[in-house]
């Protein structure tokens, strides 16, 4: 009887030692595959998560701030989480995307009542840090983590920062706009140098990357000079811009390169060069985040190129962090990669926030394929067949069509 | 003699003792006195900009100036409709916003409609939402204010829909030349002078026609100086326009000439004046916006003409949406419209018209269109903060309006 009941014990304690061992695996065995360059466009990294899924609690809600400082918001963040989201397990209810469409007053209020209904973290883009720090410090007075996405709240109250580094992103439309200025053989360059709204801490990021670059080549992009013309005041609003532009133009006719804060300005911009009958690789003018419109500008030759930051990326990796952040568990190490110094910040426990950075790219006309199509952001059917407006008088300007033909775009 | 409703017969200003300044100003240009101060403001805010810029009067930035006072002309005009009403409607910035990108979307590739169809159809559309407001106002007796105001959401929330959707990667590019040319395109120099010599020429023969008539019928006639007076103003300006226009503003090939856009504006300008002065439509809706009880008593059907006025304001802001879109080379969630219609009401009001109805000319909305343009494309040569457009709008609007108040106070008239 006793060697009968030692045996069984013996069988249990090594059964129970083994499962005991293996826990331990598992979960690092979870963290060591998705790590912060395991993302993809495929999103194939996600489905790795499901373990993690099944072991949190509450739902994850997403805060993107508006329509106008970006296609990105719309086309491509929203989409990307709600399938980054399914892929990782979570079901409909369990989480929620939304957008404040610039409004500081409806982001509070989607993030509030996100946690009535059982938020547990939230993913904010803020529209501008005061309001996005009170709403930082709700969450955290009601036990939500928040991950602050893209843009950093300073003075804020969250776990982690998912962003491209952004004064990288600066630096490229920098370097980009030189190299431009070059290949194209403009000569005497003038640059007119924009920047997006002053409420948006990354506008500011992107700028300190161009402005370096710009004064460490002559120009003077701090306080202007006779071959630096600056915008008055930064905006998103294409509209506005363009009458910044059209003035600064009309008072500085040698303006022969802009630095333009994204693809949605410099096109109206464009356009408007195009009615005074500008050919191509005339005048440099360099762009950001890889829209339709800037594609198509890029390979008919009107602007230098692009950034192009997979920003699925992004949304994969802030998904990852907050299927974590649901859980008890840590965080795994390879998860992030890098720490943000919010400038603001007087709490010790929120000044030196963990960050993923992801590494932004500069898209020109004969990288389009490799990049924009390969990823499948745009298709070639978008870019090529759109026909390019009427340059004044000039009948011989190719269409898109040709341009894809030219730099191998199917 | 003098009727209950505006606009006030000439006769009575002229019978007006000639004795103060406002009197005197006003037996110039008769019941347009308000104006005066309008045209005072704008002439020195261009010297003022002149002074400090030397390129405010430039060819290139002369015509930038007229393409982006364009929206705010139309949707004033579109104001107007509903302002002589002493009505309103908050809705017309976004439905500029959805006949342009209709206009956008059915030009493009991928339904390749006709340039005239697209527009058709966005005009259409227009109309109908316009119509809808209307009727809803009428039919449910709501207030117009709130209303359009409701219907401005829906329609903005409807639009973001369609751009979001319509294409992949979002927005409506414009893929059609002709609504390019809307607002890029020009007429050749020798059609400038033809266009500009040819207004001046109908202008004149046109008061001289209604000076004659009046003389016929018996009627007392204004000084002959004051057609003068009238008729040079608006040659030296005529003149000076066309020789600007003509002169080469291009930097890499030579561009000169009148933009499409002025006569197509003076075209609509055209039309609806006479609408509203010489028609009995126009009249009417005069009548109802001075004094709707004695209107309808009279036998106008006032529910019917207040749908027309919508109607109108829906469609004019179609236009607008047209020249919109055309500006700027496309429409996406990118390209807000929030509060443009509140520069649009401004305009017209910086004009002239009356916001308690029955008072207002399409030729205010222009003249107020040009003066906000004026001080936007001024203030960011000058390198002002655009912060400070705010201001001195307000400012200005403020004005305009206390100015026009003061001066039709001192003529006798029946409110």
């Amino acid at each position: 009887m006793k060697a009968k009941m030692g045996r069984s014990l013996a069988c249990v304690a090594l059964v129970g030692g083994i499962l005991v061992a293996m826990v331990p695996s598992v979960s690092s065995a979870a963290g060591k595959t998705v790590s912060d360059n395991t993302f993809n466009a495929n999103f194939s990294t996600m489905k790795l998560l499901k373990p993690i899924t099944a072991r949190g609690k509450g739902s994850i809600a997403v805060l993107l701030p508006d329509t106008v400082s970006s296609a990105r918001w719309v086309h491509i963040d929203a989409p990307a989480f709600k399938r980054a989201f399914a892929d990782a397990g979570l079901l409909n209810g369990q989480y929620i995307v939304q957008n404040a469409d610039g409004s500081d007053k409806t982001q509070f209020a989607d993030a509030q009542s996100d946690i009535a209904k059982g938020a547990k973290v939230l993913i904010l883009t803020p529209l501008d840090s005061s309001t996005g720090a009170v709403i930082e410090a709700y969450a955290i007075a009601r036990g939500v983590k928040v991950i602050d996405y893209d843009r950093l709240t300073q003075g804020g109250a969250r776990s982690y920062y998912v962003s491209f580094n952004n004064v990288t992103v600066g630096t490229l439309i920098g370097k980009g706009l030189l190299a431009c200025i070059t290949a194209w053989k403009v000569s005497a360059a003038t640059v007119f140098v924009m920047k997006g709204a002053p409420t948006d801490n990354n506008a500011t990021l992107f700028a300190q990357g161009y402005d370096n670059v710009l004064n460490g080549a002559g120009f003077n992009a701090t306080s202007g000079s006779a071959n630096t013309v600056l915008q008055n005041i930064g905006t998103w609003d294409p509209p506005t811009a363009l009458v910044d532009f059209e003035g600064a133009y009309a008072a500085n006719p040698n303006i022969n390169a802009v630095v333009a804060p994204n693809d949605e300005i410099a096109a109206p911009i464009i356009l408007h060069l195009q009615a005074a009958g500008v050919k191509p690789q005339v005048i440099a003018i360099v762009g950001k985040d890889a829209t339709p419109v800037g594609i198509d500008n890029v390979i008919s030759g009107y602007q230098c190129g692009t950034v192009y930051e997979p920003y699925w990326d992004e949304a994969q990796a802030a998904t990852s962090l907050a299927i974590y952040l649901r859980t008890k568990l840590t965080v795994p190490a390879g998860l992030v990669n890098g720490s943000t110094v919010d400038p603001v910040s007087t709490n010790s426990s929120f000044k030196n926030v963990p960050s993923v950075l992801l590494s932004p790219e500069w898209v020109t006309a004969s990288t389009v394929e490799a990049t924009v199509i390969r990823d499948k952001v745009l298709t070639a059917k978008e870019v090529c067949l759109r026909s390019a407006p009427t340059v004044a008088r000039d009948l011989s300007i190719p269409t898109y069509a040709a341009d894809c033909k030219t730099y191998g775009i199917k | 003699m003098a009727s209950t409703s505006a606009p006030l017969p000439e006769t009575s200003i002229v019978d007006a003792p000639k004795t103060t300044l406002t009197a005197r100003l006003s037996s110039v240009v008769g019941p347009d006195v308000g104006i005066i101060p309008v045209l005072i403001a704008l002439v020195a805010l261009i010297i003022y900009f002149d002074i400090r810029s030397s390129v405010f009067l430039s060819a290139d930035n002369v015509t930038n100036l007229f393409i982006q006072a364009i929206i705010y002309i139309f949707l004033g005009m579109a104001e107007v409709w509903l302002l002589l009403l002493g009505e309103i409607d908050l809705s017309l910035g976004w439905v500029a916003g959805m006949s342009g990108s209709i206009a956008a979307i059915y030009t493009n590739i991928q339904f390749g409609w006709p340039w005239w169809l697209s527009f058709l159809a966005a005009l259409v559309v227009c109309t109908g939402i316009g119509g809808l407001s209307g009727l809803i106002v009428v039919k449910l007796k709501l207030p117009s204010f709130i209303v359009t105001l409701a219907m401005s959401f829906i329609v903005e929330g409807i639009l973001l829909y369609i751009l979001d959707h319509v294409f992949e990667g979002g927005g409506a590019p414009v893929q059609s030349s002709i609504l390019n040319n809307l607002t890029t395109g020009n007429l050749t120099p020798t059609w400038t002078w033809i266009f500009t010599i040819g207004v001046i020429a109908l202008t004149a023969a046109m008061m001289i026609f209604r000076d004659r008539s009046r003389r016929a019928a018996g009627l007392e006639v204004p000084a002959l100086y004051r057609m003068v007076v009238k008729l040079s103003a608006l040659s030296a300006v005529g003149v000076a326009l066309a020789l600007l226009f003509n002169h080469n503003r291009g930097s890499f090939i030579p561009i000169e000439g009148m933009p499409f856009a002025v006569p197509l504006v003076l075209a609509v300008l055209g039309i609806y004046s006479f609408v509203l002065g010489r028609t009995r439509f126009g009249r009417y809706m005069y009548a109802i916006g001075g004094n709707t009880e004695a209107a309808r008593r009279a036998g106008i059907p006032v529910n019917r003409y207040r749908i027309y006025a919508f109607m109108l304001g829906g469609f004019t802001a179609g236009i607008a949406g047209l020249f919109y879109v055309s500006r700027l080379g496309g429409y996406s969630s990118s390209s807000t419209d929030a509060s443009v219609v509140l520069y649009a009401v401004a305009a017209a009001v910086i004009g002239g018209t009356s916001l308690y109805g029955g008072r207002g000319k399409m030729t205010y909305p222009v003249v107020g269109g040009i003066i906000l343009a004026v001080i936007i494309n001024g203030l960011v040569l000058i390198q002002i903060s655009s912060t400070m457009v705010f201001v001195i709008t307000g400012v200005v609007l403020l004005g305009a309006v206390t100015v026009d108040s003061l001066a039709r106070k001192s003529q006798s008239l029946l409110k």
